[in-house]
């Protein structure tokens, strides 16, 4: 297989497949070409329905070595895939491509599915089990991870062409309109489907909650849906959307948010009309809660807030602190309801995501403040694998605001468990160093040395600044510098770039 | 210098690791660690020196890790051999 | 762990060998402890809490060591107490050729204690009287309150003073309680106490903001003092400012201020 050095110093493979892949060139290196990927021209006259029978669907649609696909707005609550997967398997399907958004702990009968040769390939994120599977070489082909907008960017483009897409909505009437917010596996938006809806070749529906023509508020319309399925369930509520979201309580993790905020304030980026995206993790919520209360104590007021959505975030738009909310993933129940009641709350495909649209919501943020599993030298960002090279995580939502935030900060501990968090070098490059602007930890801040404007200005302060190999030396210092992972060569995964190109490779590890 | 009995010190919280040391003639020591591929050799490594410091060339050992730090094992090990040896407060 | 409470800034950071470690633990306890002073880095200063002697007495000959600053000393009840630990203290530091004197915070935390506070706080190396309630209201058999404390607080107050070391008030045991942390903080400032322990990071700033003066203080110790200075060189030993009359006690209290102030800084 021919390899090259890509721009962040990863070999990665040029051909993959028989499909040419363009290595990684730089955050915003690589323009679009071509046209939208097409699905065919349908119509369905009166009189006709679009109700069937989830088997039915299934038996008729899906053939062998088809791509199906399917949103994680259920998260670890999600009956769906499994639902789908074992009607399938006992149908005798073989070779799919599961293009999942996003997969859970609850989703490890796949694993048993890519074993028996169902799944031939995942192109999406893999948490937990099936990453794990996937490491071992549990797959028959190497799959692809991208984050949200990447592969959103990849539907739109035919780069991921669709054959059919399973969409789990809690409301949806005989006709297709479909929506998150109401039904008792209310979810939130529906955001992570709308690619497919539009581009994949047949798109069917499933819903347990199917109410009156027409379905409102319209997520997903029913001039994209070809079927509609009715099953019991299509999720565990308590799962789906937790009752409560909490803050932090961990005292390191309260450390690392408040140097965000005291960082963010130095800066003076607390200014009326700024906007920032919250997220669910225990450090973001710590952050969006200490950074609300000083916008509210200072009187300043946000244009907007991008979710991932929690009570924290809501909080802030109820109270007028935030002017709207732009909503991709709801995380708990008052997220949910907000969206459902309150106009300021909008929802947006994630298309809004992609590089390679008329403008990504991403470009409009002036603040992020990510996680991060690794962090280098190069201040390079792995979200994806574990030091002893295990997948364990998709991307998630990195890339695209790392990308085109003004201030993007990733927070991290120095170590976690013995394990350096800042180290020499990722084990995988999820996100690039240079679009990485301030890593925070609980010793202290490292600034990108291309951000002179914010070591000047953090250098007058009390806050710790430190160079950030002086933080990597810090964490070898206390763990001891960590041994290699035992890899094989063989390649199990390639982690694309928001715009197609190939950022690393992940390599098999080797299963005791 | 020889141990008298069986030796225990540490815990099963995160960062702490539980060491077991038993008398015997050789030197052989198992250990639980989830951070084997990173950490597994200078594990065993501290225990080692730790235990040689001590003039312990045999004994048993069990050490089920969780992420403790060089100072914290050389302690558990210091803690359990010199129960192993008698000493005690109670 | 240990590690993790190095870097929350606070002033000292004191790790326990008493209350909370059971006493089958208590050796495994005092070696983790010598450890950590040995090979952790630590910014602020290092205080361990002992058993009383006897038991004590195993604590300091294991953990005395080069990094060790100070030794908190619990149920203090009179000054042969201290002189018993300065003892041991001072044979150890010989024998390990360590070129400080480890310092002694007492603990008041019994009703004889209570009565002997004047003697603790004048004894050898005693840089600081704290107290402990708990313990306090347990011996005397009454039930904690800011009523049933305040003759204890306020001779390990008075006591620190009359001897010229610091009063540090005791623990907030309530965590999430922030306004009742911040209450007690005040009120205990108002009797003489200038620091107070922390049971959680989280409190950190909070008692900080209490303890720390103000800008306004500072501005005020300031004025106080130059006012004072041009008072003394016209001869006289007082003088007015905002309306009211300064002389002293008042310069004695701005001084104290602009001196914490600049240790501060």
């Amino acid at each position: 297989m021919k390899q090259v050095v890509n721009a962040v110093g990863r070999t990665v493979p040029e051909k993959i497949r028989g499909i040419q892949y363009t290595p990684f060139k730089g955050a915003f290196a690589t323009p679009p070409t071509g046209k939208k990927h097409a699905p065919p021209m349908r119509a369905v006259n009166p009189g006709e329905s679009k109700l069937i029978d989830l088997e039915d669907a299934i038996k008729t649609y899906v053939k062998d070595g088809m791509t199906i696909s399917f949103h994680h707005h259920l998260r670890n609550g999600d009956f769906l895939v499994n639902e789908v997967l074992q009607i399938a398997a006992e149908l005798g399907k073989k070779d799919l491509v599961l293009a999942s958004t996003a997969l859970f702990p609850c989703h490890e009968p796949v694993v048993e599915h890519m074993k028996a040769g169902v799944i031939r390939r995942i192109e999406g994120s893999m948490n937990g089990p099936v990453g794990k599977a996937c490491s071992y070489g549990h797959m028959k082909e190497i799959a692809t991870l991208r984050d949200h907008g990447g592969r959103a960017r990849a539907v739109e483009c035919g780069d991921l062409p669709i054959d059919v897409a399973f969409i789990a909505a809690p409301a949806a009437d005989d006709y297709g309109n479909c929506n998150g917010v109401y039904g008792p596996s209310a979810c939130g938006p529906l955001a992570y489907s709308h690619a497919d809806s539009l581009y994949a070749d047949m798109v069917i529906v499933v819903t347990d909650n199917l109410v009156e023509f027409p379905c409102v508020p319209i997520s997903i319309p029913q001039i994209t849906v070809d079927h509609i399925a009715e099953i019991g369930v299509l999720g565990d509520s308590q799962q789906i959307v937790s009752g409560t979201t909490q803050v932090t309580r961990s005292p390191t993790n309260i450390q690392i948010a408040e140097y965000v905020v005291e960082t963010i304030d130095t800066l003076g980026m607390i200014q009326d009309g700024m906007s920032f995206q919250a997220g669910a993790g225990g450090i973001s919520l710590s952050v969006t809660a200490q950074l609300g209360a000083l916008m509210e104590d200072r009187k300043v007021v946000g244009s907007f807030g991008l979710g991932g959505v929690t009570k924290y975030l809501v909080d802030l738009l109820e109270k007028g602190v935030i002017k709207k909310i732009i909503d991709g993933q709801c995380f708990d129940l008052p997220s949910v309801a907000s969206l459902r009641d309150d106009p300021r709350h909008q929802e947006i495909s994630m298309l809004y995501s992609s590089a390679h649209t008329k403008g990504s919501i991403y470009n409009k943020l002036d603040l992020v403040f990510l996680g991060a599993t690794e962090v280098d030298v190069n201040f390079n960002v792995n979200v994806n694998t574990h030091s002893d090279g295990l997948l364990l995580h998709g991307i998630g939502g990195h890339q695209g605001p790392a990308a085109s935030a003004d201030v993007t900060f990733i927070t991290a501990p120095l170590y976690r468990n013995r394990i350096p968090i800042i180290r020499k070098e990722v084990t995988t490059v999820s996100t690039p160093g240079e679009v990485v602007d301030v890593v925070v930890t609980e010793y202290g801040i490292a600034v990108h040395p291309k951000r002179k404007d914010i070591l000047q200005k953090v250098k007058k302060t009390h806050i710790p600044v430190y160079g950030i190999e002086e933080l990597q030396q810090e964490a070898y210092a206390l763990c001891g510098e960590p041994q290699s992972p035992e890899l094989s060569e063989d390649i199990i995964a390639l982690i694309q770039w928001r715009d197609g190109t190939l950022l690393d490779t992940v390599k098999r590890v080797k299963e005791d | 210098m020889t141990l008298l009995h069986t030796g225990k010190a540490g815990t099963d919280e995160s960062s702490d690791i539980l060491i077991e040391i038993t008398p015997s003639d050789t030197l052989s020591i198992t250990l639980e660690s989830k951070v084997e591929s990173l950490y597994g050799k200078k594990i065993r490594a501290v225990i080692e020196e730790t235990l040689k410091d001590m003039g312990i060339t045999g004994a048993t050992v069990h050490a089920r890790d969780n992420g403790a730090l060089d100072y914290a094992i050389r302690a558990r090990v210091k803690a359990a051999v010199r129960m192993g040896r008698g000493e005690h407060d109670t | 762990m240990i590690q993790s409470g190095r870097m929350f800034h606070s002033d000292v950071l004191l790790l326990d060998l008493e209350d909370s470690v059971p006493l089958t633990d208590k050796l495994a306890a005092r070696i983790l402890v010598r450890e950590a002073l040995e090979h952790l880095t630590f910014e602020n200063e290092v205080m361990v809490r002992i058993n009383h002697f006897p038991l004590g007495r195993r604590d300091l000959k294991e953990i005395v060591c080069e990094r060790l600053d100070s030794i908190l000393y619990p149920k203090c009840e009179s000054v042969h107490d201290i002189e018993e630990v300065k003892d041991v203290l001072q044979k150890l530091e010989k024998n390990y050729a360590i070129d400080k004197e480890i310092e002694i915070v007492a603990v008041i935390e019994t009703a004889k204690g209570c009565l002997h506070c004047e003697e603790i706080a004048h004894g050898p190396r005693v840089t600081a009287l704290t107290f402990g309630a708990e313990d306090f209201i347990a011996d005397i058999g009454g039930i904690r309150s800011q009523e049933s404390l305040f003759f204890l607080k306020s001779m390990v107050a008075i006591s620190a003073a009359s001897a010229g070391i610091q009063a540090l008030d005791t623990v907030y045991p309530y965590i999430d309680d922030d306004e009742g942390l911040k209450k007690e903080a005040e009120e205990s400032k108002k009797m003489g106490f200038c620091g107070k322990g922390a049971i959680h990071p989280r409190q950190l700033s909070i008692i900080n903001s209490v303890f720390t003066p103000s800008q306004e203080e500072i501005a005020w110790a300031q004025k106080v003092i130059s006012v004072m200075k041009e008072a003394e060189e016209k001869g006289m030993a007082s003088a007015a400012l905002d309306g009211r009359m300064i002389d002293t006690p008042t310069l004695k209290k701005a001084r104290r201020i602009t001196a914490i102030a600049e240790v501060i800084s």
